[in-house]
């Protein structure tokens, strides 16, 4: 047998990188989704995927189509840029195809108006804070008499809730 | 207190109380850049001819290896979902830092492999020669099936070797500059955001490997018994001195920046230097871990200090040296995150010892590379035994 060259080792890691190589690129390949966009760094029927899912909010536009009225009067209210279905709950429960399916439902409590409107040091001053229960006078005179659980929704309108 | 921003109140954002990248995020740069401080020692021999340093080139290579196999294990720890762990090689692209890392930490390795075959490959086939049964099987793979040694092959290995380890330098060095890279570009946080963050962590990485290194040595060559190399030792030391007074000055020059600057900066990281990192930092990092090192190294090195006592203060140093680093890496990660991102307060940081990401789960992962070591160094003759001729130098 002829001696092995002196470059046969050599010849032999070079052979197993490139399996290797080979090998992590097919994987690479296999575990890639095939609709991957290179360019902007998704999985395109991630969109498909996500459209494909069952209305639950409308948005207020959804809203509009049946309540005008109450459209109009918010509109120009200091509550304009809270959306219908943050009090109201999901469309989805509501109505399906422009047709009442149920009674909406309204969140009253003083917990839903101290989502926004609990006090903290990162509000701008000018927005109305209140304390929780029970100190809720210490800002507006009116307020001292109250107790602990009335809702505020009993004195404020919701949609105009100015003083 | 002090609190940064001005603030009265230590006023946190609801969801910033938890520091996320806690023990597992300060262990894994310290752990990826003892790697590329072992390989600098490596390196010193083989590429740059540094002739004290060649009985301890091949054993600093394989001390780099053994951290090596361990790097990325803290960073799977921490999240948590090892099947997602390979996902990062499969799509890597150039907007991510951490994504290229993939490829820099797995093509550093395999070029570290390489050089060690290339290195041990006589040693493979004389023992494929000698020994029968399973062992005989395993060596015979290691020489992939090649067990004649050519007296022109060994020329060419050696020659290989030396360009390996000329590519592995500046890679080792893009390994750990790309780990100061991650935090240097979080422009988010003060603490980090600086581009003196890359340079800082490979000099300290570089510290740190040459430490651990050091400590090894001295510690294998105490259990066994035998004569440490003193010329080395001192040598050592002397290139030990010099590029952790680099690194000092780097980590020093960023603070003094901030300071001298007085901006947005430095009204975050005054506060949380004097304040939640005062122990760590100022007094730990700074004023204990590196003085004390740095008067015993310039003794060590300035004066004619010999024998016993070289020895010793040059390991007494090198560990210093050690917490130095593992200090700064916390400094750096932890420190980082206790400026809340409301920037009016701090985050309070907790060690939870046995949790999952805890010190605990630190310290099995930290040993695991000298387990490694110990392993491997029952099969092949890692630091010589001089008759080790199969082994090339």
């Amino acid at each position: 047998m002829a001696a092995p060259s002196p470059r046969s080792h050599l010849y032999r890691l070079l052979l197993i990188l490139v399996v290797f190589g080979a090998g992590f690129l097919a994987v690479k390949q296999w575990a890639t989704p095939d609709s991957w966009n290179y360019e902007h760094w998704y999985r395109g029927d991630a969109v498909v995927e996500a459209a494909a899912q069952p209305l639950v909010y409308g948005g207020n536009d959804s809203c509009k189509t049946c309540h005008k009225d109450v459209a109009k009067l918010w509109r120009k209210k200091p509550h304009r840029k809270v959306a219908c279905e943050t009090c109201h709950g999901p469309i989805v429960d509501h109505a399906k195809a422009g047709k009442k399916t149920a009674v909406a439902f309204i969140d009253k409590t003083r917990a839903q108006c101290l989502n926004c409107h609990l006090e903290g040091i990162n509000r701008p001053r000018a927005f109305p804070q209140f304390s929780k229960q029970g100190e809720i006078g210490k800002l507006v005179p009116k307020h001292k008499e109250l107790d602990a659980v009335t809702p505020c929704a009993k004195c404020h309108e919701a949609h105009d809730p100015r003083p | 207190m002090e609190l940064p921003g001005d603030a009265l109140l230590n006023y946190v954002f609801p969801n910033n109380v938890h520091v996320a990248w806690s023990v597992m995020i300060v262990i894994y740069p310290y752990i990826t850049g003892l790697i590329a401080g072992a390989f600098v020692v490596s390196g010193l021999s083989h590429v740059f001819k540094v002739k004290e340093f060649e009985p301890i080139a091949n054993f600093a290579l394989i001390a780099a290896f053994c951290f090596g196999l361990f790097a990325a294990t803290p960073l799977l720890v921490h999240l948590g979902q090892p099947q997602r762990a390979l996902e990062i090689y499969f799509t890597p692209h150039l907007t991510s830092a951490m994504s290229i890392f993939g490829y820099v930490y797995s093509g550093y390795l395999l070029l570290l492999m390489i050089e060690i075959w290339l290195i041990y490959r006589e040693y493979f086939v004389r023992k494929a020669g000698e020994d029968t049964g399973v062992m005989k099987l395993i060596w015979t793979v290691l020489t992939l099936g090649v067990t004649t040694y050519h007296p022109d092959s060994a020329k060419l290995d050696r020659k290989l070797a030396v360009i390996l380890a000329g590519i592995g330098i500046p890679w080792a060095f893009i390994l750990h500059g790309y780990v100061g890279f991650v935090f240097g570009s979080v422009k988010a946080i003060a603490w980090w955001a600086t581009p003196l963050q890359p340079v800082i962590f490979l000099l300290s990485a570089i510290v740190s490997g040459m430490a651990i290194v050091l400590v090894m040595y001295s510690f294998i060559k105490w259990r066994r018994g035998e004569r440490l190399d003193q010329p080395m030792v001192k040598k050592f030391s002397a290139f030990l001195w010099g590029i952790f007074i680099l690194d000092v000055t780097m980590e020093l020059l960023e603070v003094a920046f901030a300071a001298y600057e007085k901006g947005w900066h430095w009204s975050q990281i005054k506060p949380l230097l004097l304040g939640p990192l005062f122990e760590t930092y100022v007094i730990g990092q700074l004023l204990v871990l590196s003085v004390v090192p740095f008067v015993i190294l310039g003794y060590v090195v300035l004066s004619g200090v010999k024998g016993r006592l070289m020895l010793i203060l040059a390991n007494v140093a090198a560990s210093f040296l050690l917490l130095q680093v593992l200090f700064m890496r916390f400094n750096v990660v932890v420190g980082g995150q206790l400026i809340s991102k409301s920037e009016r307060g701090f985050v309070e940081f907790h060690w939870e010892p046995f949790s999952k990401e805890g010190p605990l789960t630190a310290i099995v992962l930290f040993s695991a590379p000298f387990v490694a070591y110990y392993i491997i160094s029952r099969f092949i003759p890692i630091l010589g035994h001089d008759d080790d001729s199969s082994v090339a130098r």
